[in-house]
């Protein structure tokens, strides 16, 4: 039996051939779309967003239901933090003229002085990608409300992502389970810790599927850096902000070379059935 | 005839907006962390039409649909999707009758084929240096419970489908041969 004539396979080659010119043509320039890409994208992640939303709060209710129990400890918990929450809104008003008032005295620019200045905007997520090789999800912030690609995403949590595709109303966002230094398309985070932002560093390259964790790579063996600590975004690349909290240290080992070592991060966030995410605008360090 | 074929688009697009959103609640949390489940209801869809309408609607469906989900959602380029569906598609057209059409070749086309799709998928996101995912954790992990998954939702949707197709038929006889 003859499955493919001369003719199906010459036009087979023809669309094969077609596909991967449309495919190295495109790779890596998707950060912007064109407007026949932007207009189907809008129009159909608005239709994503009528159903994600009461999907989500139906199977949150379910979740809500079988938590009842430990609620009432949650709720005690809560409360500590209220209080230790009214205690630090002081001490940071105080804390926040101080500073202010230093940076006069040291004579800082307009410019450097909205540096740390961040917004952060909630974004609702509409859509998952359902292809496991790009974990992104949709959320409903876009280029007309001033998000442009590589602004980090964040949930109450810690970091979860970057934002790696704008379009009108709607973008992309990469979520840190999709980080991959062998990736081209993939970017690493420069992290430090938490308390100590100016004595340690380190990279964040990969996510371990198995494990459920980040790598964190390129820290100087003789970094004080140990397990428990946490750690944060260093906001040294001036494209993510500073301060972010990211994970907590589990492990530390020399790397495979043994010129620098490699920390395992257990991540704060987490990265399935997101529902309402932040996303952290930069200040412009134009001119 | 023409109502029908309405009626497809519509339901294949409104798979599509379910494929995103509300599936992605109703799949428990451990598949996305542990194993990681993908819906490719579409392509399940795409493949029933291969199998009992002809190939060429199978191409032309595939085609679209994969191209709206590559336009859609974030891959580094466009295309990957659309052709692998459309090829899909096509592949399962081919068996149109020349297999015997009962529910477990029907099945086992199906299976098949979601394999085949994630293959492609995975080869070519690995030419272009996308992913560096290791093809036996992957295929472990992603692609045989993804397959098994929408292997349960063709079989859950078999009878609706063969009727809508036959339904299909009947009202142009003429225009299939």
């Amino acid at each position: 039996m003859k499955l493919l004539g001369n003719k199906r396979l010459l036009i087979l080659m023809l669309g094969l051939i077609c596909f991967i010119a449309l495919m190295g043509l495109t790779l890596g320039k998707r950060e912007r779309l064109t407007w026949p890409e932007k207009f189907i994208t809008d129009t159909v992640s608005w239709t994503q967003g009528l159903f994600y939303k009461p999907a989500g709060y139906v199977a949150g209710f379910f979740e809500d239901m079988g938590q009842l129990r430990t609620i009432f400890e949650e709720n005690k918990v809560l409360k500590q933090t209220l209080t230790k929450y009214a205690r630090d809104t002081t001490r940071l008003n105080d804390l926040e003229q101080q500073n202010k008032r230093l940076q006069e005295a040291l004579g800082f620019t307009e410019r450097q002085k909205q540096s740390n200045n961040y917004t952060f905007r909630i974004a609702e997520v509409v859509a998952v990608n359902p292809d496991l090789l790009n974990n992104t999800v949709r959320i409903n912030l876009g280029e007309k409300d001033g998000v442009k690609p590589n602004m980090a995403v964040m949930s109450v949590e810690g970091l979860v992502g970057r934002v790696v595709q704008v379009s009108s109303f709607y973008s992309n966002v990469q979520l840190l389970k999709g980080i991959d230094d062998t990736a081209n398309e993939s970017k690493a985070i420069a992290v430090t810790v938490k308390g100590r932002e100016n004595e340690s560093f380190g990279i964040i390259e990969s996510y371990d599927r198995e494990k459920q964790t980040l790598l964190m790579t390129k820290i100087d063996p003789n970094d004080k850096l140990a397990v428990g600590d946490v750690v944060i975004t260093s906001g040294l690349g001036q494209i993510f902000p500073r301060g972010i909290e990211v994970g907590k240290v589990i492990s530390r080992e020399p790397g495979t070379f043994g010129i620098s070592h490699v920390a395992v991060i257990q991540p704060f966030a987490a990265f399935d059935h997101l529902r309402e995410v932040f996303v952290v605008m930069v200040p412009e360090q134009g001119g | 005839m023409i109502v029908t074929r309405k009626w497809l688009w519509l339901i294949l697009l409104a798979l599509f907006i379910l494929e995103g959103t509300l599936l992605q609640w109703i799949i428990p949390e451990v598949w996305q962390s542990k194993v990681y489940v993908a819906p490719h209801f579409i392509l399940v869809i795409v493949l029933y039409i291969g199998l009992y309408v002809d190939r060429h609607t199978a191409l032309v469906y595939g085609l679209v649909f994969g191209l709206l989900q590559d336009f859609l959602y974030y891959s580094p380029m466009l295309g990957p999707i659309s052709f692998a569906m459309g090829l899909t598609g096509y592949l399962a057209g081919l068996t149109h009758r020349r297999l015997f059409s009962n529910i477990a070749v029907s099945m086992v086309v199906i299976g098949l084929g979601n394999l085949f799709f994630e293959w492609i998928l995975y080869g070519l996101y690995r030419l272009f240096q996308v992913t560096h995912i290791d093809l036996q954790w992957a295929f472990f992990h992603q692609m045989l419970p993804s397959m098994l998954i929408n292997l349960l939702f063709a079989l859950i949707v078999y009878v609706p489908v063969r009727k809508l197709f036959e339904s299909m038929q009947n009202a142009s006889p003429a225009s299939d041969e």
